[in-house]
């Protein structure tokens, strides 16, 4: 019984986990940098640190 | 991003870390090569020569760069750009982001310092999606 409940609490927090990397954020771009055109299919935000 | 020239578009955050010595001044060096339309050339150059980055190699890679220097050190000097990169910081805080690079492909968060391969498979997921 134990051993069913921990089994169920990993899949639910390896589901939940998957879920969480599908997740789409929103980040609002703003006036930063950009390179490429507006109407690109495919938008990457990076958040960078130079050092 | 030459690759997908066209397809792609790239989007720069600061996310400075506080207790790095240089991390404000290359994201100001940044944002002031930008002002005189060179941010990109100088974003290669600050990647390149990482973490040589005090204020003399910032202000020579701009020389490099055929820059106006004085207006450039004036930037970095007054820190002209310091509320925009504390805008993009407090987004980055907000958005609960503790790492660089972090990087979000129409949305789906990626973090570290990943293989181009590994974005590159992300890339081309999204591009197939979006010819759906």
């Amino acid at each position: 019984m134990k051993t069913n409940f921990a089994a169920a609490l990993f899949f639910l927090m390896a589901v939940s986990y998957a879920h969480a990397e599908d997740k789409r954020y929103v980040v609002p771009i703003e006036n930063s940098p950009v390179y490429g055109p507006a109407n690109a299919a495919v938008t990457i935000i990076e958040f960078l640190d130079f050092q | 991003m030459e690759t997908y020239k066209g397809k792609v578009r790239l989007v720069i955050k600061n996310y400075p870390y506080k207790y790095r010595d240089y991390s404000h001044m290359a994201a100001e060096a940044g944002l002031a090569a930008g002002d005189q339309g060179r941010y990109w050339e100088m974003h290669d150059l600050l990647l390149k020569n990482s973490p040589r980055l005090d204020r003399d190699s910032l202000i020579r890679y701009a020389k490099e760069l055929g820059l106006d220097t004085r207006a450039f050190t004036a930037s970095l000097d007054t820190m002209k750009h310091a509320a925009v990169i504390e805008r993009d910081k407090k987004l980055a805080v907000d958005m609960d982001l503790y790492n660089t690079p972090t990087f979000f492909i129409n949305g789906r968060k990626v973090i570290g310092n990943r293989s181009y391969e590994y974005l590159k498979k992300i890339v081309d997921e999204e591009l197939k999606n979006a010819k759906k």
